[in-house]
């Protein structure tokens, strides 16, 4: 069935396209499937962010003109230049390729999940994978041909994504069960 | 005057119509759908994170800036050359590199210094230098031109002091600094540039 959201066509050679496309339609699908995001981290990032541009405000509209402001200067250049460098660690290392985290659906279920996808540039194949939070080796993967959810006149097949998509999650939330039987 | 405004107008002219062209092929068009349509697929939170960006790129670009102030310790580190009363030592659109320090300031040295109500700071060498216990007097005078600068300084002034200096020349790169000299003659460029490097950031959803 085809959403308000989804564009009718979107133009498959642009890659970036593709995958943000793909990845919107696989958070929308999750989100339906009564799944939360968990803001901590985007929380973080947000709060990282209006920090740094706060210093550089603060920096620049300082009253007291320059040759007195230095000891601010040297506090807020120096302050900016640690904010940046937590900014690009979370950016390298604890976000890497995730487009979208869950909180678990009901306080007992235990089914947050961290979810990522990749697609080379230029590349055919679209990777999508749910992992359990904080367990990275716990994970569903799926690497399907982008072939498989475009019509070549670029017109995105809604049904076959949603498919492949809640049969991944199927698959995860079987790995849960079989988790707590252990 | 005259020649001023012949040579504004054309260039004004140049600019909108090869703006309007380059927004009105269909390539443009095509690329503002594609990201009107990413943008409303975008989750609010996510807009929010893209504003955010944006405000870190300005935010790095300035502390970058700070950072050279403090560095050199002159309130305008770089700065670019706008006549020629410096040739053949320095060219218009020469770009300048200065230091500040509460070191002693020599004849012969080349320094920029801002006189009191002046927006615009000049780049002349010292030609004397009168050292009193606590203050000092300088006479400064541009390589290219016949005369000192009394005549430059403020009604009744005739000499500068410590504080109307912001720096002294460490080292040039020639012809780098033309591009600000042009956006500044052209302010319409200046907006343009300004306006395509904003749209690009804020496209880019990457």
């Amino acid at each position: 069935m085809p959403s308000s959201q989804t564009p009718a066509k979107i133009n498959i050679y642009d890659s970036n396209v593709v995958k943000q496309v793909l990845d919107d339609h696989l958070v929308k699908i999750l989100i339906n499937e009564e799944f939360k995001e968990d803001v901590q981290l985007s929380n973080q990032k947000i709060i990282l962010g209006l920090l740094s541009c706060g210093l550089a405000a603060l920096s620049h509209f300082w009253p007291t003109p320059f040759p007195h402001n230095k000891t601010l200067l040297i506090f807020c250049v120096v302050s900016y230049m640690i904010l940046s460098a937590a900014l690009q660690y979370i950016a390298t290392y604890k976000e890497k390729d995730f487009i979208f985290l869950t909180q678990s659906r009901l306080r007992y279920s235990d089914d947050a999940m961290e979810v990522a996808s990749t697609l080379k540039k230029y590349g055919e194949i679209y990777t999508m994978s749910l992992a359990k939070k904080g367990l990275g080796t716990k994970k569903v993967e799926k690497s399907v041909s982008i072939t498989k959810y475009f019509y070549s006149d670029g017109v995105f097949a809604e049904d076959k994504f949603e498919k492949d998509v809640k049969q991944m999650l199927k698959e995860f939330l079987g790995l849960n069960l079989s988790l707590i039987h252990i | 005057v005259s020649t001023q405004s012949t040579g504004v107008k054309p260039i004004k002219r140049c600019c909108f119509f090869s703006l309007s062209y380059f927004f009105t092929t269909t390539k443009t068009m095509d690329s503002i759908a594609e990201w009107s349509d990413s943008v409303k697929r975008m989750r609010p939170r996510m807009i929010l994170q893209q504003i955010i960006n944006f405000g870190l790129i300005v935010s790095t670009a300035l502390m970058i800036w700070k950072s050279l102030m403090v560095i050199t310790g002159s309130e305008s580190p770089i700065v670019v050359v706008l006549s020629g009363s410096m040739e053949p030592a320095f060219y218009r659109g020469d770009l300048l590199f200065l230091y500040q320090n509460d070191g002693p300031i020599r004849v012969g040295e080349i320094v920029v210094f801002r006189l009191e109500g002046r927006e615009i700071p000049i780049v002349h060498r010292v030609l004397e230098v009168h050292e009193r216990e606590s203050s000092i007097d300088i006479l400064t005078k541009g390589d290219n031109n016949q005369v000192d600068d009394r005549g430059l300084y403020n009604q009744g002034q005739e000499w500068l002091n410590r504080h109307h200096v912001i720096g002294r020349a460490k080292g040039f790169l020639p012809y780098v600094g033309m591009v600000t000299i042009i956006m500044n003659d052209y302010p319409y460029l200046k907006y343009a540039l300004i306006f395509v490097l904003g749209l690009f950031v804020v496209i880019n959803r990457e």
